[in-house]
């Protein structure tokens, strides 16, 4: 009688043996991202060029070339010589379409001829938001500078000139 | 006796997502220059104008052609050919200023031809060949007086009507 007990024991333990089978894995798909950009770049169209005033000899006036593509304006005693009405400064952005761009600029104090006159700028400005975005379809973006002279009267003949930079930047 | 051995397997993966790039470009630069010409004032003043003078044809005169040629002196300026008598009372126009500052000067006459009408008339005679009396860029001197003479040719046809005839001319002077 004895011996029939034992072997429904052994059974018992056997199954509980049982789960060979793993446990459920959780599983997590991450992803990894980068974002590739064409490098910024910025090439000068044309120079801001005033063309040539004409000044009074008795009094100072101003030469103001819009940054927005009209002709120049005066005021006091400055007049323009038509022949050479000069330009707003134009350079190129080109970048990653359809990213945004952060655009700042220097402003020279003045210009200068080869004698050493000085011409004082008043103010030189971008034709629009200092912030841009590329063309969507070929990242470009063109951008125009204009700005303000203070003439003398009697202001020496002569070319003058300054150096001002762009810098462009992605947002 | 078995033994069971579960492995774990506890596997993180990290969503790494980098920054925009932008984070790591440079900004970039370039330079553009500011100019300005600037020069000081200066006009010109007409002296006198272009004067063909009178000129004597009879009825059955074939026409002919009056000169006016700055190059030569004055009061000798006008020279006729063809049927036609000058009365040597033309000139050439004369034009004059002072500039304030030494500087190169570029005188623009017309390059065609201009007409004139004959006052109370609608007949017209052309007025050609506009010619300075010397080279048209010259350097002229600051707080001189300066001028120069502009001549021309009209061509008189037979049968010009009678009376006086007048026309206008442009003249600039660029600087510099």
């Amino acid at each position: 009688m004895d011996q029939k007990l034992c072997i429904i024991a052994a059974c018992t333990a056997a199954l509980a043996a049982t789960p060979a089978h793993a446990a459920p894995v959780s599983n997590s798909d991450g992803t990894a991202r980068v974002r590739i950009l064409e490098p910024l770049a910025i090439f000068k169209v044309d120079d801001l060029d005033f063309g040539t005033v004409v000044i009074s000899n008795t009094q100072g006036g101003t030469v103001t070339m819009p940054s927005n593509g009209n002709p120049r304006s005066f005021s006091g005693g400055a007049e323009g010589v038509p022949g050479d009405p000069g330009n707003r400064a134009q350079f190129t952005v080109v970048g990653n379409p359809g990213q945004e761009i952060i655009l700042t600029h220097s402003v020279p104090l003045t210009l200068t001829n080869a004698a050493g006159d000085d011409i004082l700028v008043i103010n030189m400005w971008l034709n629009g938001s200092p912030l841009r975005t590329l063309s969507p379809v070929d990242g470009r973006e063109q951008v125009y500078l204009g700005g303000t002279l203070s003439l003398a009267a009697d202001q020496p003949e002569g070319l003058y000139e300054a150096s001002f930079t762009v810098t462009v930047d992605y947002r | 006796m078995s033994r069971t051995h579960l492995p774990t397997l506890l596997a993180i993966i990290a969503s790494v997502s980098l920054g925009a790039a932008p984070a790591l470009a440079q900004p970039v630069r370039e330079d553009g220059k500011a100019t300005v010409t600037m020069v000081s004032p200066m006009s010109i003043v007409k002296i006198r104008d272009l004067d063909f003078g009178t000129i004597y044809m009879d009825a059955t005169s074939t026409g002919g052609t009056v000169v006016i040629d700055p190059t030569r002196p004055e009061g000798s300026e006008i020279s006729v050919t063809g049927a036609i008598l000058s009365g040597n009372d033309g000139h050439s126009a004369k034009f004059g200023g002072s500039p304030e500052r030494t500087k190169k000067i570029k005188i623009r006459i017309p390059k065609g031809t201009i007409t004139m009408t004959r006052l109370g008339g609608t007949e017209t005679l052309v007025v050609r060949n506009f010619t300075l009396d010397g080279p048209d860029q010259r350097t002229v001197t600051a707080s001189t007086y300066f001028d120069f003479r502009v001549g021309a040719s009209i061509d008189i046809p037979a049968g010009a009507a009678e009376g006086a005839y007048e026309g206008q001319f442009e003249v600039q002077v660029q600087y510099p």
